[in-house]
């Protein structure tokens, strides 16, 4: 993004780069991300101004609780809002638009357990029971009955509590081989392919995880979400997350269509070489309403992510220029903070 | 910070931001889960987070509790307040609830939803009135942190109203909370499926018949199909369950919830197979067998009566407890209260037992908050224990809360007149009238106080207006003739004597009264009238009892409501004369209200004063303010939108309508003044109406009590324009 239509958050940023102790490697790399963002159209970018620019930033905390207002009035928006969100308005953020996702696609997307039942009259066990119940090849009739009773219920409440933020998410092919191959250590393999890092669990403090399956089409003909789309995620489509990276626009020798897409971080990745086989597609989609057939699995996650972020980001930041043919001489993807 | 990360416990946490906040949480626990929920704090690698999900991932337990005092406080800071917090938008005020509560889930923690459970009424009615948005709805992960951790049964008549009241967001929340209640005060849990679950399914039901939507029946089904699901039964054990919760209640809507049943259980309307053996049957007492009778020799054998009439009273408890069933409970207990607060009986001029009295009217009231008759119970009995500040702010509260109800004007308006306070009484029975002026009782009140007001020409001349409205009226006609009486009007009295001996019917008090009457003509007759005798003031003692009793029961401080409610009256009376004395008796009230001058209810009758007496320019730039501050309360938006209606200027309701559905009646009126009254209203006040014509209303919730108010008299305009503020200000005291 160009920082100079964001004069306070580029004065924090230069503070900050100047601090004695240096920066932590999650603070560089929210501030690597809004100053390589390319994606963000001039007037989107204005309207982010608007919402971000004044008055002056103290420190991240300041700048993520200017961030979320421009969610919450932007992005995030409620049903019931009649506006667009950003991310999903052709006039601000068309160039993102992935119109060519084949309907039959499926999606896959992990939820935490305990946020979709904030508000349920269905207890995690229930859940969870039910959800094994429906995809048990034994299961009686009246068990399964019981059980789509108790999805439904959980989907329905669910639903009435969701907003429209766009929803991050991956597609099969990128994920089948681990499902199968994975075993009960899927929720972990998941996690790490596809840099879900803010899922990191205290020893003893485990996180249920719910996995959603769903097709495009279910997407495209949500009514709910009031503007159905599929997107190359931005800085600007969700909070501050020091595990996404922006994709860049690519150059001309880049190969065809699969770079036109987000490629989430590898958590689980130990060498640079190997990096390029291990880079999962990402996109954001517009709202869809969950049906009990949507709740795929539940799985736990107890262990704590092992990585270093600075190295991975190296690593994914030096083939993502590769692949979309931003590496020099073509005008290079820009991280370094030094030109903000 | 330096000093937190040096803290091995702190040093635990996977992220250094994380530990950075951590470490704010140890040294200023409030500000630090303020900063949290406001959303303006780093969490490195869990920013992405909402608070709850985040923080179940890395608070160490040792700071558990300092977490769950810190939320204590900011949740009791928070209820302090009316007014959106300082640098909050309604959406991030809404948000920073919504993780309040949901911290309270992930991370269950104790002190805090134990302050939440013993605050529950006054809590869910305050969250009504704060910004919520269907994704940002404190109250949702509110009821279910309640439901999850319940040490014991208190919660048992909360969850029941919310089933009663049946909006379909709480209702299954509300039967979630009475799953996972304990079966004793122990905390044990319910070994199978309890019976006060299918209470309160049953209640959910019926209320939801009355709402006269089929599409209703369809939720009600989902959830008998969730039960179903996780309470494994034989349909057999199941059509058991619902015949035994059938048995008990009454009225119309029974037969229609039969027919829902039939769809899952249709043996459960069929008898009772033959039982074997002995199997004892949990039931109510019955009024007509077990407690009449002995309140009809109360008197003569008190020393008999008393201990059998206890113990029914401990029946009725254990079985509402056992049942959640209170439908029996809730009317023996206000007439019981109502009869022990009596004060002239048999010739005694004491109550029987104020202090029993009391302590059923309270529980009456809090098994059914929404039920007039509870509260009239409550404000008779707190004026027979000689607590009158207490007894005043109830009448208030009640004629605020069931505008609808005439009872509860006449109530009032006897209340004041018995102080003394004869102008505001008279003011009251007015105001009675205005709204229900087809009812004889509310002028014959007006009568009776401005008679023992000593202003006998005034009263006559409400009399004679009477009596050409209800010509067969007894108590007119026997009013009309004592204060012909009064004024030595012998000609006149005769007739209207003779009027009041046709009329009499054989009820005891009304023959008393003739009585009474012949005699003092007799005198009159004889040349030697019987001197004008004085009302009896009541001379209570000005000490109020414990304040918080009746907030339990209310969801709210009734201090203050009586000074509100005067304000209401001469404004409402709207002469030039009065608007000093609204302005005085509002000024008192910001000094009583909980919140002042900012709380919502205060905001509206400030905005009316100003509307009455100030014109529309400055009530608008007030309730644009007011509004703006308390984003959350329905009244206060709809009132600063109509105010900009008035004004000519074009208004979107659409917003109004999404966030505050219960005040439909009114939004549909303010857009079109001929609108008629909805068909899912008509279908429900028919499924209380007998096939001879006579209406149940008391079966309706009051929800539709008021909507019904508010169309019924829409057509009306000297009737319209108060009912409306009635509706408005009575949406203040109940959470939508």
């Amino acid at each position: 993004m160009d920082l100079s239509t964001l004069p306070a958050l580029q004065a924090l940023i230069r503070s900050r780069l100047g601090a004695v102790a240096g920066i932590p490697p999650d603070e560089r790399a929210v501030w690597e991300n809004l100053h390589a963002e390319e994606r963000a159209s001039p007037q989107r970018g204005a309207l982010y101004a608007a919402a971000v620019n004044s008055p002056a930033l103290a420190d991240l905390s300041a700048f993520t609780l200017r961030h979320k207002g421009y969610l919450e009035q932007a992005v995030n928006l409620e049903k019931a809002e009649p506006e667009v969100p950003h991310t999903f308005d052709a006039a601000l953020n068309g160039g993102n638009h992935w119109a060519g996702i084949d309907d039959n696609v499926a999606l896959y997307r992990l939820e935490d357990l305990s946020f979709a039942l904030e508000g349920s009259g269905v207890d995690a066990a229930e859940l969870q029971a039910a959800i094994d119940t429906q995809r048990s090849t034994s299961a009686d009739p009246d068990a399964r009955n019981g059980a789509l009773a108790v999805l439904q219920r959980v989907t329905i409440a669910w639903n009435d509590r969701r907003d429209r933020r766009p929803l991050f998410a991956t597609t099969q092919d990128e994920v089948a081989a681990l499902l199968a191959d994975a075993g009960d250590e899927w929720p972990h393999a998941l996690r790490d392919e596809l840099g879900l890092g803010h899922y990191n669990p205290l020893p003893g403090r485990p996180v249920t995880v719910l996995l959603m399956r769903y097709t495009v089409r279910e997407v495209r003909q949500c009514k709910a979400a009031g503007r159905q789309a599929f997107c190359i995620p931005t800085v600007l489509d969700g909070a501050v997350n020091p595990h996404f990276v922006p994709t860049p626009l690519h150059g001309p020798g880049a190969a065809g269509s699969p770079w036109q897409m987000g490629r989430a971080i590898n958590l689980a990745a130990t060498s640079e070489s190997d990096y390029e086989s291990r880079m999962r597609a990402e996109l954001v989609h517009s709202y869809v309403d969950y049906r009990p057939e949507h709740l795929d699995r539940w799985g736990v996650i107890s262990r704590q992510v092992q990585c270093d972020l600075a190295q991975l980001r190296g690593f994914h930041l030096s083939w993502l220029r590769l692949l979309t043919d931003r590496d020099a001489p073509n005008p290079p993807f820009d991280t370094d903070l030094s030109h903000v | 910070m330096s000093e937190g990360l040096a803290d091995p416990v702190l040093a635990d946490a996977p992220d250094a931001a994380a530990q950075l906040w951590l470490a704010q949480l140890a040294q200023t626990p409030e500000q630090a889960l303020d900063a949290l929920v406001r959303g303006s704090v780093w969490l490195g690698r869990y920013a992405s987070l909402d608070a709850p999900q985040a923080l179940a991932q890395f608070v160490p337990e040792q700071l558990v509790e300092t977490l769950d005092q810190a939320l204590l406080q900011w949740l009791g800071h928070r209820l302090q307040q009316s007014a959106l917090p300082t640098g909050h938008t309604a959406k991030s005020f809404a948000k920073a609830l919504t993780d309040a509560f949901g911290l309270m889930q992930t991370l269950s923690l104790p002190l805090s939803q134990a302050w939440c459970r013993q605050n529950a009424n006054a809590l869910w009615l305050w969250l009504a009135a704060q910004p919520n948005f269907a994704s940002r709805e404190p109250r949702a992960p509110f009821l279910r942190s309640l439901a999850l951790v319940q040490p014991n049964r208190d919660l048992i008549d909360f969850w029941l109203q919310l089933c009663r009241q049946a909006n379909p967001r709480w209702a299954p929340l509300a039967l979630f909370g009475l799953r996972r209640m304990p079966i004793d005060d122990e905390g044990t849990p319910p070994p199978g499926l309890p019976m006060v679950l299918v209470s309160g399914l049953v209640d959910y039901g019926l209320s939801l018949v009355r709402r006269g939507r089929q599409t209703h029946k369809k939720a009600w089904l989902a959830e008998l199909d969730l039960l179903t699901a996780v309470y494994p039964m034989s349909r057999l054990q199941w059509a058991e369950r619902f015949r035994l919760a059938m048995a008990s209640r009454q009225g119309d809507a029974v037969q229609n919830l039969r027919h829902w049943l039939d769809e899952r259980y249709p043996a459960a309307n069929q008898p009772a197979l033959a039982r074997q053996g002995r199997q004892q049957v949990l039931e109510a007492p019955h009024w007509d067998r077990e407690i009449r009778p002995l309140r009809d020799r109360f008197d003569a054998e008190l020393d008999r009566v008393q201990p059998q009439l206890v113990t029914l009273i401990e029946r009725h408890r254990h079985y509402v407890r056992e049942s959640g069933d209170c439908s029996s409970l809730v009317p023996a207990f206000h007439q019981l209260a109502r009869f022990l607060a009596a004060v002239n009986h048999n010739g005694v001029s004491k109550p029987r037992d104020p202090d029993l009295a009391l302590e059923l009217a309270l529980e009456a009231a809090n098994w059914a908050p929404g039920d007039p008759r509870s509260w009239s119970a409550v404000a008779e009995a707190l004026a027979a224990n000689g607590d009158w500040p207490r007894a005043q702010a109830t009448y208030w509260y009640a004629r605020r809360r069931f505008p609808y109800n005439a009872h509860s004007h006449a109530q009032l308006g006897h209340a004041l007149v018995l102080q003394g306070q004869f102008d505001a009484g008279e003011a009251v029975h007015r105001g009675a009238i205005r709204r229900f002026p087809e009812n004889a009782v509310c002028w014959s009140d007006l009568g009776h106080t401005l008679r023992v007001a000593g202003r006998r020409e005034e009263s006559l001349a409400v009399y004679r207006e009477a009596q050409q409205r209800f010509h067969r009226h007894p108590a007119i006609c026997s009013g009309l003739t004592g204060v012909l009486i009064d004024l030595g009007r012998l000609g006149e009295a005769k007739a209207a004597l003779q009027w009041a001996e046709q009329l009499t019917g054989d009820n005891p008090r009304e023959l008393q009264v003739l009585r009474q009457l012949r005699q003092s003509f007799r005198a009159l007759a004889d040349g030697r009238p019987m001197p004008l005798r004085k009302l009896p003031l009541r001379s209570e003692l000005d000490h109020a009892g414990d304040w918080q009793a009746l907030a339990h029961c209310a969801g709210m401080d009734l201090r203050g409501s009586d000074a509100l409610g005067l304000s209401t009256l001469w404004r409402q009376r709207g002469n030039a004369a009065d608007a000093e004395r609204a302005r005085a008796a509002l000024d008192d009230a910001a000094g009583l209200l909980r919140h002042g001058r900012d709380d919502a209810r205060w905001l509206a009758e400030q905005g009316w004063w100003l509307q009455v007496f100030q014109g529309s320019d400055a009530a608008q730039s007030f309730l644009d303010q007011a509004a703006a501050q308390h984003p959350g309360d329905g009244v206060l938006a709809f009132l600063g939108m109509r105010a900009h209606g008035q004004a000519d200027e074009t208004v979107d309701w659409a917003p109004v309508f999404t966030r505050h559905p219960e005040l439909t009646p009114l939004l549909r009126l303010a857009q079109d003044p001929q609108a008629a009254m909805p068909a899912d209203l008509k279908a429900a006040l028919a499924s209380v109406t007998t096939p001879d014509g006579v209406l149940h209303a008391d079966e309706l919730g009051e929800d539709l009590r008021q909507a019904q108010w508010v169309y019924d008299t829409a057509a009306r305009p000297e009737v319209a324009a108060l009912a409306q503020q009635d509706f408005l200000a009575s949406r203040q005291l109940v959470a939508g």
